[in-house]
């Protein structure tokens, strides 16, 4: 019953949706600002925003459109030039789809019941039942939003199966709406892996106007592999925001101070429309020369839909710390080289 | 392995009662080569006396900055010299070894990050993927460069990324971070900090640590067509 409903639904909603439609009704709702773009002179003058959005069931089209253009509009008249959603936000427009509290119903009871391949199973098929109108929906709604407020959307994301390989991909819109960087997480969490989703292979950076911006996810935070990357790539801002599977954590100061990149934490919310209750705040992190704090924090977590920042990466470029400054290529060349990395000596008296 | 109980304390000051593994905080950036061997005479003789193992200062040694743990015995059982260098000490040529090697012991597997090596992710992840369970570290901090959180984000930046186990000496006093993040004592200066954790547990997330090796693989081009950086920053 679960299957048919799912393709019901799904053919159902490719008559509800098109692209045209779509864009519509962003115009509508967020109409072309011909004047100016957000003012950007250099590194040192940049202002980022990060939302803490709401994981909700969506009435239609127009709500979900309004939903998101809330946290874009507010963070365009604040002036931000770039503003950053949590990954697998589009994933919420799933809820969309015609009859979808009787599909929710078929699948909860689907996955008590059922073994852990069939769980794999029933989630590779829908994500690649929806994947086509959920990302229809996503994409034009923050293309056309990024357009209207001429403001850089990094957007979160979706799952995708691509060549039979299904990934957590996430979008970067510039302020003409164009997809600027689209990026496989990286660190998928356990419960992605168990449910075959396949890591990205490397980091993919989108040039934008206020410089290199990398989509990383809070499972990144722990290692500081991908910033390291992102920060030889000449990226300035790397998104790692909060997940339906946690927080982003503190380490995103340390990762910020160490890499040199303003770093994105978007938040996330859900009061259990899907089955589950969290509150996780947004974080804005940069190296502490370009905070006003100076503890790397440029806008401490806060439980606001919003958080806004500026931060001076020309400051935090010109300035070193003797303690952390120090880079020895020698031993980097040796780590990426060995594979295995450094050989452990035995007693390593000498 | 049974809970091991580590004490920060100042140079050559009598341990706290229990204390099995001491690591001294010392004021000075390093024990000059000069004295270097009086130094570690004078460690090994406390290490007997006291009947514990030893992390001293920091001393020099054929031009390269270094930390070396002591056994209960006064024995020199591993020794690691510094990867990086405080920029202060660049000025003076010293050397940098270009290998982090975490060695076997009684306690485990141990890593001694040498002075501003704490600060650096990359040393601290190698020394985990060779199989080190704890990180003994000893920093040199200037009074007026001292802030709790700069001992934090070396300290508790290594054990968290790592879940790994981790103790501190940085300026005049110390912290210690068990693997699965919890901050067991300090930071403080009010020495002796002490706290007691099993040394053999590790919480490495060996998944994320191949995926980390496997993208600087990758990205092998991109980092090692840039000889004159590490991780985008000028090499200064």
């Amino acid at each position: 019953m679960y299957k048919f409903r799912l393709k019901a639904s799904a053919f159902a909603m490719s008559y509800l949706s098109n692209e045209e439609r779509v864009r519509e009704l962003a115009r509508q709702i967020a109409p072309y600002r011909g004047d100016k773009p957000a003012p950007f002179i250099s590194a040192g003058g940049l202002k980022v925003a990060a939302a803490r959005t709401t994981v909700r069931r969506y009435r239609g089209l127009r709500d979900y459109v309004e939903d998101q253009n809330e946290p874009v509009a507010r963070a365009a008249a604040a002036g931000c030039q770039l503003v950053a959603f949590p990954e697998l936000g589009a994933m919420s427009a799933i809820s969309l789809l015609p009859g979808f509290s009787a599909l929710y119903a078929d699948l909860t009871k689907l996955w008590a019941s059922g073994s852990q391949s069939d769980r794999a199973e029933a989630f590779a098929e829908l994500c690649a039942t929806v994947q086509g109108f959920v990302g229809e929906v996503f994409l034009n709604t923050f293309s056309q939003l990024a357009r209207s407020h001429r403001i850089i959307i990094a957007a979160g994301g979706l799952y995708q199966i691509e060549n039979g390989r299904l990934t957590n991909r996430q979008y970067l819109f510039s302020d003409t709406g164009e997809v600027a960087a689209v990026q496989d997480k990286l660190y998928p969490e356990r419960w992605e892996r168990s449910m075959g989703v396949s890591a990205g292979e490397e980091l993919t950076p989108g040039d934008t106007r206020i410089g290199r911006v990398a989509l990383l996810t809070a499972s990144c935070l722990p290692n500081y592999e991908p910033f390291f990357i992102a920060s030889a790539a000449g990226c300035s801002v790397a998104v790692a925001g909060a997940s339906p599977f946690g927080p982003s954590s503190d380490l995103a100061r340390y990762r910020a101070q160490e890499s040199g990149l303003c770093l994105l934490s978007p938040g996330l919310r859900s009061r259990g429309d899907f089955g589950f209750e969290y509150h996780y705040p947004a974080r804005i992190a940069a190296p502490r020369a370009a905070t006003r704090s100076r503890d790397g924090s440029a806008a401490s977590p806060e439980d606001r839909p919003l958080l806004t920042a500026r931060v001076d990466l020309e400051r935090a470029a010109s300035q070193f710390d003797l303690y952390s400054a120090d880079r020895n290529p020698a031993f980097f060349r040796a780590l990426i080289a060995g594979g295995e990395g450094p050989a452990p000596k035995e007693g390593g008296a000498e | 392995m049974q809970q091991l109980t580590i004490a920060i304390v100042p140079t050559l000051a009598a341990p706290p009662e229990g204390a099995q593994l001491v690591i001294f905080c010392d004021p000075r950036g390093y024990v000059a080569e000069i004295d270097s061997s009086m130094m570690l005479a004078a460690a090994a003789r406390y290490a007997i006396r006291h009947k514990v193992y030893l992390v001293p200062e920091r001393f020099i040694a054929a031009n390269y900055l270094c930390l070396c743990l002591l056994s209960p015995q006064g024995v020199v059982i591993g020794a690691q010299r510094a990867v990086h260098l405080n920029l202060s000490l660049r000025e003076h040529n010293y050397y940098r070894d270009d290998a982090i090697r975490p060695f076997d012991t009684p306690l485990g597997r141990v890593a001694l990050l040498v002075d501003v090596d704490v600060n650096m992710p990359q040393v601290a992840r190698a020394a985990v993927e060779a199989g080190a369970t704890l990180l003994l570290s000893s920093q040199f901090i200037q009074l007026y460069d001292l802030y709790e959180d700069r001992v934090r984000y070396g300290a508790i930046n290594a054990a968290v990324s790592n879940g790994v186990n981790v103790a501190a000496a940085a300026g005049m006093g110390g912290i210690i971070v068990r693997c699965d993040g919890r901050e067991l004592a300090g930071f403080s200066e009010e020495l002796p900090v002490v706290a007691a954790l099993d040394p053999s547990r590790c919480h490495a997330d060996r998944d994320a640590i191949a995926a980390g090796r496997r993208l600087l693989t990758r990205h092998r081009p991109l980092l090692a067509d840039r000889p004159a950086v590490e991780g985008g920053r000028l090499d200064v």
